[in-house]
């Protein structure tokens, strides 16, 4: 049976609202990042992150259901299905903070006005699928993914396993991320955060910024020249809850397991994306991880200097990013980014090189060791 | 259909009457691990593996599924609250705790796992969702052996906890865990169960429709309704299975979510019925259906202490 393929997609970021916008936003340098300005213990925070385009500041509530209605929108006028296959298709939902960002305007608010407060009113992870369902009429079976920084990624793997299997015709994946407190000050708790600009596997990495983005990714069957998930792996690095094996043997494992599952050998690999958050430490296991696989490593490109670090959304979001440039012929270039191996051996890709198929790996990595690798293919 | 035989079983619950008792001592007599820098929600998660895990190696390739409607509530509350009244940053241990998939590496790390880890849920199905991606992987994708399991808690004060989930101010409420080993772990002894099928239906006439045609012994069977299946559609439902017994594992529990580890344990434990069908329902018309059989009729005797849902002992 043929492997899944992308049907339609649609995407918010920090470089646009669409495809098209994104596509053009990937051809110049990086945008540099806003600051949230923050007081917190006392202090006054700068903290640099890469914020949704387009979308004004409104009542948290209204803005997430709005991000998310123009992405599916987009991704299902793209898809062309019909009411019916709509009607029966899976949801696969994947975001670290899913609608906390609401929660935290709730409370403020409660405060505020002196009365009775609960806080966490929406506590339940399943909420934002069950209002797309709503808004779209979804009857077919839902999940939603909370895996950290790889939860559209698995969002992404099981909804193409669905199709694969014969157990859905269709597959909406939906990656989200929005601003919020918690997060922002938790990456700033950890020190994990850019004082400047998000520069992965380079020399003058000091960090990730925050990024905003949704992306959806409608799955089926389809002609062959279309993009198709091929494989992926996922599993669980029980070293440290916030960084993989420093000598790239986890990473290393689950790239190889991903390309077994997809039946192909390193050597079939036209291209990496990778996970490339900057931090000291995931960036020396990522690359040593792609060291061993590989030996000599394809052509590296990261998307995160673009769009920030989009957490759980990352994983669907980048992935849509980088198969919409191969489609429209070209593979990523960061310039200036990761230009030289330095102590980590991997050079990123320095200059848009023509490129339409192929079939690629795709990495993303999580707090709580949660590793992914996804294999897609153009023939 | 699947054929997934499950190997073992574990399960904690209690009703929570005042401030949730302390977990600690509970999870370290469960796993025989101290483990430090987590909540009350990662030690009941691991209260319910370990008793599940009993001692037993595991393969290390052995996958986790672990799912909880509303995951480590006390965490998240007590992050808010941090910034939003006290206007200070969370702990790092604490920020990192309120993402569902900190309790799988807890519980990885703790039996020595490495295979797929996954916090997957659904909002009013959560172990039918663990479950369907564990009989995805087990049957597609070469996973050999799965930890599914089911956590939800109770946070202090009750009377806004109880508003959290739903339920009226006099409502029994409490906390959950509930853990299935599957696969092929221990051949040597005879399976628990094996689930026939876990699947959802977009409405009642796809349920209809599949259920005139299970084949199951009707003598040999109970059928278990689920806390969210809406009353009105039981009656239809009990009559088309043709099952006449009932599990009615509801009717004692405080209220969490994810209680339907609860029904399956009870099944797997302390039931002398051969199959157990459950179903389960949402408010927008959609519905699960869970099948569990056992080996043998009536030559399965329960093997672990069934949790007083009381008490928690």
């Amino acid at each position: 049976m043929n492997r899944p393929c992308f049907l339609g997609a649609g995407i918010a970021t920090h470089l646009g609202t669409g495809i098209a916008e994104n596509l053009a936003g990937l051809h110049g340098p990086p945008p540099p990042p806003r600051y949230l300005e923050r007081r917190c213990d006392g202090r006054d925070l700068r903290i640099p992150y890469k914020p949704l385009r387009g979308f004004s500041a409104a009542r948290a509530e209204q803005r997430l259901l709005r991000v998310i209605e123009t992405v599916v929108d987009e991704a299902l006028s793209e898809a062309g299905l019909r009411a019916s296959e709509q009607r029966r298709m899976a949801l696969c939902v994947g975001s670290s903070s899913f609608d906390i960002g609401v929660s935290e305007s709730l409370y403020r608010e409660d405060l505020a006005e002196g009365g009775e407060v609960l806080p966490l009113r929406s506590s339940s992870f399943g909420n934002l699928a069950e209002t797309v369902r709503s808004r779209f009429g979804l009857q077919g079976e839902d999940y939603t993914f909370n895996t950290a920084c790889t939860a559209s990624a698995n969002g992404l793997g099981y909804a193409a396993r669905l199709i694969h299997t014969g157990s859905a015709d269709h597959a909406l994946v939906l990656g989200v991320e929005l601003v919020n407190d918690l997060t922002a000050l938790g990456f700033h708790g950890l020190g994990l955060l850019s004082r400047s600009e998000m520069k992965p596997f380079d020399s003058e990495r000091d960090g990730l910024v925050l990024g905003e983005a949704c992306s959806v990714l409608v799955l089926g069957r389809g002609d062959a020249d279309r993009f198709r998930w091929r494989g992926d792996a996922n599993m669980c690095d029980t070293t440290s809850m916030v960084a993989a094996r420093a000598d790239g043997s986890t990473v290393s494992d689950v790239i190889e397991r991903a390309l077994s599952d997809a039946r192909l050998t390193p050597s079939a690999i036209a291209a990496v994306k990778a996970h490339g958050t900057a931090t000291p430490l995931n960036d020396e296991a990522e690359a040593a991880g792609l060291l061993r696989t590989f030996g000599t490593v394809p052509p590296v490109c990261v998307l995160k200097p673009f769009i920030g670090h989009s957490l759980g959304a990352c994983g669907l979001t980048e992935l849509i990013l980088f198969y919409r440039a191969i489609e429209s012929g070209f593979l990523i270039a960061t310039p200036e980014i990761g230009a030289d191996p330095g102590a980590l051996g991997v050079v990123l890709n320095q200059t848009e090189r023509a490129m339409t198929r192929g079939h690629f790996v795709l990495n993303s990595f999580g707090f709580g060791g949660n590793n992914t690798s996804v294999v897609i293919s153009r023939n | 259909m699947y054929a997934l035989r499950i190997v073992a079983t574990g399960s904690y619950c209690h009703e929570v009457t005042g401030d949730p008792p302390p977990l600690k001592s509970l999870a370290l007599a469960a796993t025989g691990i101290p483990v430090r820098r987590v909540g009350r929600f990662v030690q009941l998660a691991l209260i319910g593996a370990g008793r599940c895990v009993n001692g037993m190696a595991l393969p290390s390739d052995t996958a986790t599924y672990f799912t909880s409607c509303r995951g480590d509530l006390d965490t998240t509350l007590n992050v808010l609250a941090q910034m939003c009244v006290r206007a200070l940053p969370p702990a790092p241990f604490d920020f990192i705790n309120t993402v569902g998939n900190a309790a799988c590496f807890h519980v990885a790390k703790c039996f020595g796992l490495s295979g797929r880890s996954q916090f997957v849920t659904s909002r009013f199905a959560p172990l039918e969702a663990a479950l369907r991606l564990a009989a995805l992987d087990m049957t597609h994708a070469n996973v050999k052996a799965a930890l599914v399991g089911s956590a939800d808690m109770c946070t202090a004060p009750l009377a806004a906890h109880r508003a959290r989930i739903g339920v009226g101010p006099d409502a029994a409420v409490g906390e959950g865990s509930h853990w299935f080993l599957l696969g092929a772990v221990d051949d040597s002894r005879p399976p628990l169960g094996v689930v026939r099928c876990v699947r959802s239906f977009p409405d009642d006439d796809a349920l209809l429709r599949h259920l005139r045609g299970l084949r199951v012994d009707r003598d040999g069977a109970v059928l278990a309704r689920g806390q969210n299946l809406p009353p009105d559609r039981w009656d239809r439902f009990r009559e088309t299975t043709g099952i006449g017994e009932e599990l009615a594992y509801g009717r004692d529990l405080p209220r969490y979510d994810s209680q339907t580890g609860y029904g399956l344990h009870l099944f797997l434990t302390a039931s002398v019925a051969r199959t157990m069908v459950h179903l389960d329902g949402d408010p927008s018309g959609r519905f699960t259906l869970l099948v569990i059989e056992k080996p043998t009729a009536g030559a399965h005797a329960p093997t672990l202490t069934l949790p007083d849902p009381r008490t928690g002992r």
